[in-house]
């Protein structure tokens, strides 16, 4: 398996497009999405590998506490087709 | 075959076009993302386009269908021999344990039966859509997958029509109502959306109706081969 760096900038890009799409204010999406970054990063701080299907679980776990329809639709954004 | 027969499979044959899974899981989709990335006019236009994209797609193979089957000498005595029947009903018949086994994968979303790397590379696609002629392209090219099932559907609602010896307007215009019916699922999600509904009430939607969508279409695709059968015995 090959290591790829943490795109936060990607996902920040990605995570605000589903926040505008679901109608949350700016404002707050910014700070749901910092925070959720924030916050997965540090839990995943202790793992040596980290997969992407591990940060998409870690971030997922953190926007469930600002926003359900958010988390839910980032969680399964691959699952529908 | 009688005109309450006919009847019946022109209405299943609609029905499987509301009901099958793939055109309105990428529209959803695709507004969605759309809504993400533009302003709520162009998001608007570019949905737009896309329906337009599917309703010609689905027009070009009707159409397409219709002109084989006018076109050719035979095809009357081909339509209306026993085989045929037996034939279209098996398709029928092998469609809907199909449909059962294989339309929806064993996983805990909506994944359907399409290879992963073409969901990959629709989802890929649709995130790109910048212009309207992307989205129109993406409205045509998305029902190509699923022809597999829709095909002896459109198949036989022509063949259906042709029995009920319409005149041409009136023939094109029960062949653009079916184009219309297809692009029906588009039309409410669309409508959905524009009153605030979002992907996540959409997505919860289908998964908790996913065994629910996969026993309809099943029932539908048998009873068309058994009203196909009895059309026969008639």
């Amino acid at each position: 398996m090959t290591s790829a760096p943490f795109n936060q900038a990607s996902i920040k890009r990605t995570l605000k497009i589903h926040a505008k799409a679901l109608g949350i204010p700016t404002g707050a999406a910014d700070l749901f999405i910092d925070r959720a970054i924030k916050d997965a990063t540090k839990s995943l701080k202790s793992k040596k590998i980290i997969t992407d299907q591990d940060l998409d679980r870690a971030i997922v776990k953190e926007l469930k506490k600002y926003h359900a329809d958010f988390a839910y639709v980032y969680e399964n954004r691959d699952k529908i087709i | 075959m009688s005109v309450l027969t006919s009847l019946g499979i022109l209405v299943l044959s609609a029905l499987i076009l509301v009901f099958l899974q793939l055109v309105p899981g990428i529209f959803a989709l695709f507004n969605h993302y759309m809504h993400g990335k533009f302003s709520y006019k162009k998001a608007s236009d570019l949905a737009t386009f896309f329906i337009i994209g599917v309703e010609t797609a689905v027009v070009l193979v009707f159409l397409c269908l219709n002109i084989i089957l006018c076109c050719s000498p035979t095809t009357t005595f081909i339509i209306d021999s026993d085989i045929f029947a037996w034939l279209m009903s098996g398709i029928f018949l092998a469609l809907a344990f199909i449909i059962l086994g294989l339309y929806f994968r064993k996983s805990s979303g909506t994944e359907l039966f399409i290879s992963r790397r073409l969901a990959t590379s629709f989802r890929a696609r649709l995130t790109q859509v910048k212009s309207r002629s992307d989205a129109f392209v993406l409205g045509l090219i998305s029902i190509v997958p699923e022809l597999i099932f829709t095909l002896p559907v459109y198949f036989l609602i022509i063949i259906t029509i042709m029995k009920f010896n319409l005149i041409g307007p009136a023939r094109a215009g029960l062949i653009m109502l079916f184009a219309l019916i297809v692009i029906s699922p588009l039309i409410i999600i669309r409508i959905l959306n524009s009153t605030g509904h979002n992907l996540a009430d959409y997505l919860k939607f289908r998964f908790k109706n996913k065994p629910f969508f996969r026993f309809c279409l099943t029932l539908f695709y048998l009873l068309i081969a058994s009203l196909i059968v009895l059309g026969v015995s008639l």
